[in-house]
């Protein structure tokens, strides 16, 4: 997930006042367009993203990376190793993830690399697969 | 732009185009296929001193403030498309380029408007396109063959490596691995963990062909168009480079451009294809280099999904397209892992099964 929910529920609103109701002439359904703007409004400041989907994703990075670095521990003075944790779930699972993608590229450069990304690359599939899970739509399906 | 302030816009650049103190531009319709260059088609219409009424039709293709494949660079798109009217790839004349911001916004360049249709790959049983097999297998021919007319043109002579991406004296691998890891770089606000996987057995199982070629670097279902059962149109020339040819038969071939069908674009086995393109060019394609570049190719067509939703999260458009492309491209990075046998969910610590 690359969009924080307040810009989400911004774009929406955003989308929905300036794109559609200028070409909504039905005044039941431009009613219904204000409706969601208003809703989009009011739920964006009672809603956040689920704090046990972020802590799982961030739990299971950092065990990847600990695993990694246990197995090859010259990687973990690698660039960008440096961050973790943070109060804000968001923010530390965004930490989380960009020290799985720092020590996987640590892996590139360095021949004992295949090792210690064995862990990296298991946590990768899982956190695909947990954001499939997740879908309720695509275009691309098949 | 509304379409209204497209065409005032246009008027006094096309009339000096065309040569006349004025022209009425209308008809303008802004195309929604596309996610990445702004196309605007419109009917100039103009009278000539004796009378005489005519009309024109334009494609206007505007350079985006930002968009799935940003930074753009509108002033090499317009010098390959100048080279590539004198080749025997197709591709409509060009009426000019305009660097100024104050006409348009951004900068655009208007070439011919072209006639015909556009098959796209959430269409592709359409039987106004498709009537039958023969047909489909008939316009898959002519998809290989147009792709070599592309390989064939001399880029060397007409230095299109000076304003292109290309290898640089290096393999085509690496600077294509390293092009896209630039791109997602940049691109990513948050790390996509898979993606970097991707690239890191991109390194490892680098294998080329020993060619190098203008590449379109697009080349798909989606990006022709068929005029009288022929292609008579190439667009989107914005990932074109200097590379291997390997990589656009590989890219035509990515299962996000085949739907549920089997075949290649939805045209052509690829067996079929591969034979049709050594007929013509003698490179008999090599499994390994054909599956490098299919991996390459699924986190290529991933990145610019990853590219923009971020572009959406940092407010540099406001089209929602592009963040829920942040959720389609679970689907490509599926297909990805599906390639690289990743399928099943792993615990940490699962082996590397490629």
């Amino acid at each position: 997930m690359q969009n924080s929910l307040q810009r989400l529920f911004d774009g929406m609103a955003e989308a929905l006042r300036d794109v559609v109701m200028p070409e909504v002439a039905d005044d039941y359904a431009r009613a219904q367009i204000a409706a969601c703007i208003e809703l989009l409004a009011n739920v964006s400041t009672r809603v956040e993203w689920r704090v046990d989907q972020l802590r799982e994703v961030t739990e299971r990075a950092d065990a990847a990376v600990g695993a990694a670095v246990a197995l090859t521990p010259d990687m973990a003075n690698a660039p960008g190793m440096e961050a973790v944790g943070g109060s804000d779930a968001v923010v530390a699972r965004d930490r989380a993830l960009a020290r799985v993608s720092a020590a996987l590229r640590w892996c590139d450069d360095h021949p004992s690399g295949d090792d210690g990304a064995e862990p990296l690359v298991g946590f990768a599939r899982w956190h695909l697969h947990h954001e499939l899970a997740l879908l309720r739509t695509g275009m691309f399906r098949g | 732009m509304t379409p209204a302030e497209v065409a005032s816009a246009l008027q006094p650049w096309l009339a000096e185009r065309f040569g006349v103190d004025a022209v009425v531009v209308d008809d303008v319709e802004r195309r929604t296929e596309g996610f990445s260059w702004q196309t605007y088609i419109a009917s100039v219409r103009w009278r000539e001193p004796d009378g005489t009424a005519r009309r024109h039709d334009v494609a206007i293709r505007r350079q985006p403030e930002d968009g799935l494949l940003a930074p753009y660079d509108i002033e090499a798109q317009f010098r390959l498309h100048q080279a590539l009217v004198l080749t025997d790839v197709p591709i409509p004349p060009l009426i000019g380029l305009e660097l100024d911001v104050s006409v348009l916004g951004m900068p655009f360049y208007a070439m011919d408007k072209a006639v015909g249709v556009v098959p796209v790959q959430w269409q592709g049983r359409d039987p106004a396109v498709f009537p039958d097999d023969e047909t489909r297998r008939r316009i898959g021919l002519d998809f290989v063959d147009t792709l070599t007319v592309i390989h064939g043109v001399d880029w060397r002579t007409a230095r299109l490596d000076e304003y292109l991406p290309g290898p640089a004296g290096g393999d085509a691998g690496t600077a294509e691995i390293d092009r896209w890891e630039g791109f997602l770089n940049e691109a990513t606000a948050v790390e996509v963990p898979l993606l970097r996987a991707a690239l890191g057995w991109c390194r490892r199982h680098r294998a080329v062909s020993d060619r190098l070629v203008l590449c379109h670097g697009d080349y798909r279902i989606g990006n022709f168009m068929l005029a009288d059962g022929r292609i008579n149109v190439v667009f989107d020339w914005e990932l074109a480079h200097i590379g291997d040819p390997v990589e656009d038969v590989a890219w035509a071939g990515l299962r996000l451009f085949r739907g549920r069908s089997p075949l290649v674009s939805q045209l052509l086995p690829l067996p079929d294809v591969l034979t049709r393109y050594r007929e013509r060019t003698g490179l008999d394609i090599d499994q390994d280099v054909l599956r490098f570049w299919t991996v390459l190719g699924m986190v290529r067509a991933a990145a610019p999904h990853v590219r923009g939703a971020a572009a959406f999260e940092r407010g540099r458009s406001g089209d929602l397209r592009l963040a829920a492309m942040g959720h389609q491209t679970l689907h490509v990075m599926k297909h990805l892992a599906d390639e690289l046998g990743w399928t099943e969910p792993a615990t940490v610590g699962t082996a590397i099964s490629s």
